[in-house]
């Protein structure tokens, strides 16, 4: 008896043992990807960011010149980080109407009309990014755009909205109007679905109606969601630049210019690449976007309790 | 009273509804109509079909973005082959297998999902630049995958987990290694999290631009999305040919989606929002 337990314990120590070669072989691939291509670019933005780097023959340890002239000597880039606030108040409208639509899609009776909502605010959302945003650009265009024939109707001049300093923000964050099709859309409506019929039925004994329920009882109860898509709302807005980068690559005369494209531009989109400049703003982006993704983090666990 | 209360309020819904559904598929409505015209038609028939139709616009935006077509085709399918080999391995590691620092790797993994990569994009090139692989596809690939087998990791471990032990260890007892299980018992159970992953991974992949247009320079190497922000510089105001190039790269994804709509649909419940 004794023997068959010694043995038996014996085979589970290999196995275990054997157990522990397979896991680490089997995640070695993951982490090899994630070393090479996530944690060594982070450590290049860090020690790059000491240095005057051209990506070609200059490579010259500065200490903290870069972060110097990064704080001081930089007002496109502060300009800039300033200009989040507009994108800012953009996201909170989208995210608003976001939750509205997805609510209101929900609670349409009739199921096939239903089904028929969700699809189409469903399936835009695999239309390249890139296409959205020619498509708009067209919708922009000066004087043959759709806004400037919908304006020719009305026996309006034709704005020129992205090149208009004062309008080319507001249009930026137009794009894509009414901001619906999307992840969130996805995210809301499951999680509208989610609620417990029981409470909003009770609700409405009590005698509570439509908007009361909706903000008393159905928007506390999809606050997890909501924190979510929250939170990556915040992030997304120092990393988003990819629009303005196709749409106005900052201009006209840095109206629309981005932290992240300003990084962008000084590495690349100059005649003297200043690699080791960008690693700089590189890396105090990253700390913004870590800090506020931290914030917001301990606010929802806060919330929470 | 109360009913008709309720059903007024529908009206209202409906129309509201309706309204969004209009502006969010009238852009789509323009770019067929569009891409259907000649340049005369486009001048003096904005809104509308014009007759007969112009197909020619289609015939040659083809002609253009192949090239970039075949590109993506490449690029696509080994992002989506790296990204599933990588996490249904690592993610029956996490889920089945005991080893020591389990919880402290798993970890480190949700900590590189935190890291906002269109931020690093910079330092990313410098260290692709650094392995030789600036402008060529494996320098596209191998970041991409890198970026995107962390969702996937978790949707696959989360999915492997709640496969019942008792099934592994009876295969164990027969003596199969742990590659003939993952073969013949996880992966023949797991259709569903391996749908959702890999239409998750070609859409990101297919759509991404940012990272492809940093690293390649070639024209004959790039990507559609790459490729589409070119013709607008090369052919100016052609817009019928535009739209052609842009009919034929998004509805066919479109199509996709509609027919695989419920597996991605429960594929993002299944990942997005668990805490």
């Amino acid at each position: 008896m004794a023997l068959v337990k010694r043995n038996i314990k014996r085979s589970s120590t290999t196995l275990s043992r054997k157990q522990n070669f397979y896991a680490y072989l089997f995640i070695l691939p993951a982490f090899i990807f994630l070393f090479m291509f996530l944690f060594m670019p982070l450590a290049t933005a860090v020690v790059k960011s000491f240095y005057r780097y051209d990506c070609m023959s200059i490579n010259e340890f500065i200490g903290l010149e870069n972060y110097r002239k990064l704080f001081f000597e930089d007002p496109k880039f502060w300009d800039s980080m300033l200009r989040l606030l507009i994108y800012f108040v953009g996201f909170l409208i989208c995210l608003f109407t976001q939750i509205v639509t997805s609510k209101l899609v929900q609670s349409v009776a009739n199921q096939r009309l239903q089904k028929v909502f969700r699809a189409t605010f469903i399936v835009p959302m695999v239309v390249p990014a890139i296409v959205t945003l020619l498509m708009w650009k067209f919708i922009y265009y000066p004087e043959i755009g759709v806004i400037a024939r919908i304006a020719e109707m009305f026996g309006v001049s034709s704005p020129n909205l992205l090149g208009d300093p004062r309008t080319v923000n507001v249009s930026l964050i137009f794009i894509g109007f009414p901001w619906v099709a999307g992840t969130n859309f996805i995210i809301l409506y499951s999680a509208f679905q989610g609620v417990d019929k029981s409470l909003t039925e009770a609700a409405a004994i009590d005698g509570s109606i439509g908007i009361n329920t909706f903000f008393k009882i159905e928007l506390p109860t999809i606050l997890p969601q909501l924190k979510v898509l929250f939170v990556y709302g915040i992030i997304g807005l120092v990393q988003q630049y990819e629009k303005n980068l196709v749409m106005t690559n900052g201009g006209p005369n840095n109206a629309s210019n981005l932290p992240g494209l300003h990084m962008y531009n000084v590495a690349l989109g100059s005649l003297e690449p200043e690699f080791g400049y960008a690693c700089a703003i590189s890396v105090l982006l990253f700390a913004v976007t870590m800090g506020a993704s931290v914030m917001a983090m301990r606010f929802k666990e806060e919330k929470n309790a | 009273m109360r009913k008709k209360k309720k059903s007024k309020s529908q009206i209202f819904i409906v129309f509201y509804l309706a309204v969004m559904a209009f502006i969010t598929l009238f852009p789509f409505y323009l770019m067929v109509v569009t891409s259907t015209k000649d340049q005369i038609g486009f001048i003096q028939n904005f809104w509308g079909v014009q007759l007969p139709v112009y197909f020619e616009n289609y015939i040659s935006a083809w002609e253009v973005i192949r090239v970039y077509a075949l590109n993506s085709v490449k690029v696509t399918l080994f992002t989506v082959i790296g990204v599933l080999l990588v996490s249904v391995l690592a993610g029956y590691a996490f889920a089945k297998l005991k080893f020591k620092g389990r919880n402290l790797l798993f970890y480190l993994l949700m900590m590189f999902q935190m890291i906002p990569v269109t931020l690093i994009l910079i330092p990313m090139l410098i260290n692709v630049n650094a392995l030789g692989m600036n402008d060529t596809h494996a320098g596209v690939i191998l970041p991409q995958v890198a970026t995107g087998c962390i969702m996937p990791i978790m949707l696959t471990r989360g999915y492997f987990y709640s496969i019942p032990d008792s099934i592994f260890e009876a295969a164990r007892i027969d003596g199969a290694g742990e590659l003939k299980i993952i073969n013949s018992i996880v992966l023949p159970v797991s259709k569903p999290v391996l749908g959702s992953v890999c239409l998750f991974t070609f859409f990101s992949s297919f759509n991404s631009f940012m990272w492809p247009y940093i690293v390649l320079s070639s024209d004959e190497l790039r990507t559609i999305p790459i490729g589409l922000n070119r013709l607008i510089g090369q052919y100016g105001t052609n817009f019928g040919f535009q739209m052609a190039a842009y009919a034929i790269v998004s509805i066919p994804l479109m199509l996709l989606i509609l027919s695989t709509l419920r597996i991605y649909v429960e594929g993002m419940n299944l990942g997005a929002v668990k805490e």
